[in-house]
Order: C-alpha cells, then structure tokens, then sequence
C-alpha cells in the first residue's frame, strides 16, 4: 500500500436507515461515544432502499468503504424492507468477490436506535478494516477529484 | 428435424393459430444464422436449426405486436420464456413454444481462436463434423469442440412451458458451475486485474444487454439523465459499474443461455459474473432462474431464515 | 495520367521491425496489431509488428482522432469569475502505421464534417495535422468487406502519405504526399525492381477480382423517396438496437456533451439508443427501432451525399461481421432499392 502514507485516513461512506442505525448513530453522539471521524453519513429511508448502484457509485467516486445499516430483523418500519435487503447484500458479496474487491470494503449491520455503542463499534471495525486494506483505489475514477 | 419444424410453422401459420413464427434462418456470412419472422406459411421453407443458431430469440418476445405467436425453443429460449411469464413481461397463453432437443451451439469465439483466427470463407456442418475453409486451407473436426462453454450442464426448464415438448432432448452434460471453481483458485488482485481489463475493452455498445432476452427495463439505468448513474467519461470505472449493476440486475433471472458473451464484438465475457450469482442463489436461497413460472423472484423476496452470518 | 509523387521503394518483411523502431524513435509510432475481435491501433512498443494474415482491426482509425469520451476544456470560477480551460489534444500519434485503405478514406470523409469553417475542430485537426499515416493494402480482402462497392479501393490511396502493398518478401512502399515521402526517405530503402511493382499490380488485381459484387451503396435518390416506405416497419425487426454496429463504423461519428467535476466531456453517442434524441420535456420524437435505424441508414446514404456528394460508407464490412443477429448491412441496401416512390 503504497498510496498509505503514515497520514492518509479512510473515507468510509455510511448509509443509514432512518428508522434505527441513524438514530443509533444519533444516541452515539449524544452519549459522546468517541468513534473514528472517517464516516459521512447518507441518511436512507431503508436499508431496503439502498441499491447496489449507491454503493458502488460511492466507490467509484472516492470512499474507500462502504457501510450499509439498517434495522434489525423484525423492527422494520416498512415490516421487510430489511429482510430484502439481506439477500440484496449477500449476492453483492458473492459478486464484489469475483471481481477482487476486498470483502472488507463493502459491510453490513444492524444496529437499532438504541444501540449508540453498537454504533460507535462498527464504524470502529469498519473503519480498522479498511484502513488494514488500504485505498481503494479499484473502482475509482483514476486521477479524477474525489468528494471532499 | 429441419423438415418436422417447417412442416409444423407452415402449419401453424396455414391454419391461423398464430400470426408468427419467431424462429432462425440461414445468415449472409459463413455458418452465421439470423433471426427469421415468419408471418405466411410459404416463409416456414427458410427456418433452419442446428448449432449455428447461436442468437437467443425470446429476447424479441416483447416487442412483438401479433396477438398469438409460436416460438422455435430450444432449452436457451425456453428458460428465458420461463423468466419472462414469471414477471408477467409475457402473457404465457400468447407463445406457442415449440420444443427443440438441442446438444449445444458452436461459438463463435471459440471457433476463431482454435484457427487461430484466419478469415473463414466458407464453413458447414456435416453430420457432427464442422467443415471450414479459408484461403489455401481447410480444417475437418467435431463441432463440439468449439461448442459454447455456456452449454456445458445445460438446464432443461420447466416442460410445462412447452407447447410441442421437444421428443428427446439430451444436453452436453458436465458441472455449469466448473467455470467458477476454476475462478475459486484465482488471486484478487487477478481477478481485478481481469476485471480491469474487460472494462478498458468494453466500448459500451451494450450490444450484451440487448442480446440479453432478460434485460428488457423500459429505461436502462445507463440511460438515467437526473440522476446521471453514469458519468460522461471512458474511464473503465464506468464500465466496470455498468456490468456490475447489470450482473445484480440479473441476479435470480440470468438462464445462462451466453448470448451477452456471444454478441461481444469486441470479446469481453463477463459471465461468470452472472454464474456467481446463479450460484450463490441455488446455493443460499434455493433458487433455480428459468425452472418456475410461478416462483417468487430472487431479489425482492425474502425467507425470515436466510443467512446473515455477514452482517455485524 | 496522375503522377506518382515519388518512386516506389522496397521493404523486405526482415526490416520491417528495424522500420517501425526507427520510426518510433523519431516520434509516437502506433500500429495495427492484432487479429479479430482482440485488435487495433496501439502504441508501438518493442517486439510489435504487422501481421499480414489479419484483416482489418475491429476497432477503427476513428477512435485514435475521435476517442471514445475526452475533455474538451475544463471549467472553474475564481473570485467569482468563470474561467475556461480549453483542452489540448494529447498523446498525438506521429505516424500510423499499417492503416487499411477502407480506414484512411473514412477520415477523409470526416475531415469535413471536423474541420469544414467556420467549425473547426481543434482537437480533431491537431490529431489529423500531426499524423502521417502509413497504409497498407489489402491483398486477401474479408468475406464481409465491399470497398468498391463503396468508392474504394483495397489498394485506395485517399487519406494515405504512404502506401505499403504487400508482395512476395516484403511490401512495396510507395510515398504518396509530401509528409509520406518525409517519412520514407530517411529509411535508405532500395527502388523496388520492375518485377516487384509488377507483382504489385497483380495484387490489386486479385483483391479487386475477389470484390466483384458487392452493395448497392449510390441510394440517394431512393431514399429521399422513400422516408416513408412501409419496407422500413419490417427492415428493423431482427436489429437489437445495440451501438456495435455505429460504434465500430469508420465514420460513425455522432457524439454528446456532458460535465462532470468542472470538466465538459465529449463522448461517443448512437442514433441506435433511445436517449440519442430523447427531449427534456420526455418526448422523443424516434419512437422505436424503425425511426432509428432508418436514419442510420438515411444519414449514411442519403443526407450525408446530399450534403457532401458521396456516400458516408467505406465498405470495410465491420458491422456485417460484428451485428450480434446477422443484419447485413449489403442485404439492407439491396432491400432498400424498392422504397422507390
């Protein structure tokens, strides 16, 4: 990894459903939780709303990860949405997988609202892991401006 | 066989039980064949069938304004007629699929690399032996070594889809899913690497998509202007998302039947994309695309069971 | 009787990798490399050389002046004040090599629509001034290509500073503009013997005599008839509605415009998608396949001769032999001779 200088932090984007891990994230701030700043969140109705493309797109256009959060099975506010969700992410895996993109990159979680230290963990892992990995690099657009 | 199915359109078309007959005729370049519409029974002379007929016909299903219309299907068509009554793009009672045994179809790709890819000038197939002659040579062999690896293990669908069931049909046997146990030992940076490499190929003709009988979406995502999903670049990102978004689009629908790989002009063969998904839902999900007219779709439903062990 | 800019000379098939190494060193040398749906024009590097066996590369000449997207001028405002940032042409090959006759007199016929003024092209024109592009005729034409049919010529020297035709041993080279015989002269290369140019001839004769046949590319008059024949509902039927076909054409060249991150791209458009004239109010005004691929036949042989006197076709057979369902495009026309009015 050699783009890793001793000062670069990952870029991990956070798409959060509004229903639960937004306001688990919410409980984490409000309980001053400390947690890696490298997340920017993207607020979704649903886990269930997040399609494939947003995911890769965030990929392509700079982060150097990805998480995806919903509402734990059952707690729902749309009764499935999560559910559909599940199996929407576990293909993604199997494909992100064939074409060499570290599993780390992509995750998955469920964290309700009041899971504020749930939270704050996975963004710690998520944010450990891809600093591990290093820049994405991959799916990004070489050499082009990346969000600020 | 040729006979028994032109006798047959001529027929259907004779007595009016269907004002078309979708099925191949003889191309204008060696061993190419090209779809045919067969509207009056004098045109049933020029349907023809073996293994050059390499196009997938149910993708014109859609398109089609006839009220009643028969099918020539081999396994390919069959299971993507499956898919497409399964998502009601299709009334079932408006396709007369008539049933044709199939033992593979010649690719074209592999044709041209094992001659290394000298200019084909004149080309046919005798019994089980493919002919084919260029400038001062000429080459004899079994087509089935050039056949398709998309045949491999092929899947009959569903015979309730038929209309005239084919008498016998025995499909190249073998694992479908050889081609990813294959892939299994590959490194990740190979496999980006491959990954990179079909995508500085791709021109983004989408030439596979429509050849797909299965990608039929009134607006592509490609085509999306607010928002723009893809950006006005030919960075390989671009492409990479396209393929990529189409394989998820494909998940639980793809029947494997090649015809994204064979229309390639420029031979980027991103199938093991789709076979991976394919597999993940048989394996996970038990989900089988092409089989069930009435099974619920693989993206969109859901088992309160399913696996979760990935999501923290 | 037209006269030959300067004497032919010969190249033994032994030279020919010293040649393009030496012409590398003198400036940015690409060539025509590879065979079937693996080839085009790539930067010379070591160890490339022509391969005579191969027909015509399945990507164009056309992508090397008109890439597939490239930045046309960057845009960003400072103080307040918008700047434009105009786009200089980049990684301009010096010299082309091994380019088919059908190749070069498709940039011909697109020199006009780029540089025709008070339009001109900077980009396109910067390419096009800096190039010398080397030929090679064709001596073992395709099953799918009607250069003549067309216009053209297997051994066709429009568009070309240099042509090379392939003969026993070697390649008769013959400079055919100021800028070609620039480029041969510094390779020393001996007179070709009469037996050489004979057999040069020869050659010719062949491929002009495997040609014989054909399409029917001179419709002009035809089609301005027939727009609105009812043989267009039927001729579109088996056509996917893929770009294969446009994308690979020599002289498909409709493009779009779009930005992205304060940059304004340029980017290969097809009139076979739906979106090449959808409208932002949502209406589009070519519904269905029969609209688009009738004007794709009707901008190739009938507006495009109305306006520049020939037909924008060169016959290299590229989208006869890439059309995923066999639409032929020789059959087409052939069919098109009966929407007379």
């Amino acid at each position: 990894m050699n783009a890793a200088s001793a000062t670069w932090e990952p870029k991990i984007v956070a798409f959060l459903c509004h229903w639960c891990s937004y306001a688990g994230a919410d409980l984490a701030g409000i309980s001053r939780l400390q947690y890696p700043p490298n997340v920017r969140v993207v607020r979704v109705p649903c886990s269930g709303a997040v399609n494939p493309i947003y995911i890769l797109k965030a990929l392509q256009r700079g982060a150097d990860g990805v998480l995806v959060s919903g509402c734990h099975p059952g707690d729902c506010h749309y009764l499935a949405g999560n559910l559909v969700a599940r199996r929407k992410f576990a293909l993604l895996k199997r494909l992100l997988e064939q074409v060499g993109i570290e599993e780390q990159r992509v995750q998955f979680s469920w964290v309700s609202a009041a899971e504020g230290q749930k939270f704050a963990d996975v963004i710690r892992k998520v944010v450990g892991d891809v600093k591990a990995l290093g820049p994405a690099g991959f799916l990004s657009k070489a050499g082009r401006a990346s969000c600020p | 066989m040729t006979a028994n199915l032109r006798e047959t359109a001529a027929r259907l078309l004779a007595e009016g039980t269907v004002q078309l007959v979708l099925g191949w005729e003889r191309g204008t370049s060696p061993l190419r064949t090209t779809p045919l519409f067969a509207r009056a029974p004098g045109d049933a002379e020029r349907l023809v069938y073996d293994p050059t007929c390499d196009h997938n016909l149910s993708g014109y299903l859609g398109r089609l304004k006839e009220g009643r219309v028969a099918l020539v299907a081999r396994p390919c068509e069959a299971r993507a007629l499956v898919e497409q009554v399964r998502e009601n793009r299709i009334a079932r009672d408006r396709v007369l699929a008539i049933g044709l045994p199939c033992s593979g179809m010649i690719s074209r790709r592999a044709l041209a690399s094992r001659l290394a890819d000298r200019v084909i000038r004149e080309g046919r197939l005798a019994g089980d032996r493919l002919v084919v002659a260029g400038d001062g040579w000429q080459e004899e062999f079994p087509w089935a070594e050039v056949r398709d690896p998309a045949c491999q293990g092929c899947r009959l669908p569903d015979p309730g889809i038929y209309w005239l069931a084919p008498e016998a049909s025995a499909p190249p046997e073998g694992d479908r899913f050889a081609r990813l146990e294959a892939r299994s030992l590959l490194s990740p940076e190979r496999r980006r690497e491959e990954f990179r490499q079909a995508a500085e190929r791709c021109i983004s003709c989408y030439a596979c998509r429509q050849a797909c009988p299965l990608c039929d979406c009134a607006e592509c995502f490609t085509d999306r202007a607010a928002p723009a999903l893809l950006g006005p670049t030919a960075d390989p990102s671009e492409a990479m998302l396209f393929h990529l978004v189409r394989a998820m689009h494909l998940a639980g629908r793809c029947v494997d039947c090649g015809a994204c790989a064979r229309a390639c002009p420029v031979g980027v063969d991103l199938r093991h994309l789709h076979l991976a998904l394919e597999r993940e839902g048989a394996e996970r999900f038990d989900h089988r695309p092409g089989v069930d007219p009435a099974a619920r779709p693989l993206v969109g439903s859901f088992r309160p069971e399913d696996r979760e062990e990935f999501i923290l | 009787m037209k006269e030959r800019p300067a004497m032919a000379v010969f190249l033994s098939c032994d030279q020919l990798p010293a040649v393009l190494a030496a012409s590398a060193e003198r400036g940015p040398t690409w060539v025509a490399a590879g065979r079937g749906e693996d080839s085009g024009f790539i930067p010379y590097r070591p160890g490339l050389c022509l391969d005579r066996e191969a027909g015509p590369t399945r990507r164009t000449l056309k992508e090397v002046f008109l890439p597939r997207a490239e930045v046309l001028f960057g845009y960003e405002t400072v103080d307040g004040v918008p700047r434009l940032h105009p786009a200089a042409p980049s990684d301009l090959p010096r010299v082309i090599f091994g380019v088919r006759p059908c190749d070069a007199r498709a940039l011909a016929l697109l020199d006009p629509v780029f540089e025709e003024p008070p339009h001109v092209d900077g980009l396109w024109a910067g390419r096009r001034q800096a190039a010398t592009l080397v030929g090679l005729g064709c001596d073992r034409p395709g099953p799918a290509c009607f250069c003549p049919a067309a216009g053209g010529d297997p051994l066709g020297e429009e568009g070309l500073d240099v042509l090379m035709v392939p003969v026993d041993g070697g390649y008769l080279v013959r400079p055919l503009t100021e800028r070609g015989r620039a480029w041969t002269e510094p390779l020393g290369l001996p007179p070709a013997r009469p037996e050489q140019l004979a057999a040069a001839e020869a050659v010719a004769d062949r491929a002009r005599e495997r040609l014989a046949g054909g399409a029917p590319v001179d419709l002009q008059a035809t089609l301005a008839s027939g727009f609105e024949h009812s043989l267009w509902d039927r001729l579109h039927e088996r056509c996917l509605g893929c770009a294969a076909c446009t994308y690979l054409c020599p002289t498909c060249h409709c493009f779009d415009v779009g930005d992205e991150d304060g940059r304004r791209w340029r980017r290969w458009d097809s009139c076979m998608f739906p979106t090449f004239t959808l409208h932002a109010s949502g209406h589009n005004p070519r519904t269905s396949g029969k609209e688009r691929m009738r004007q794709r036949l009707m901008h190739k042989f009938c507006y495009y001769p109305e306006r520049r006197g020939r037909p924008a076709c060169v016959g290299c057979g590229r989208c006869v032999e890439i059309c995923p369902a066999n639409v032929d495009l020789r059959s087409v026309l052939e069919q098109l001779k009966g929407v007379r009015a």
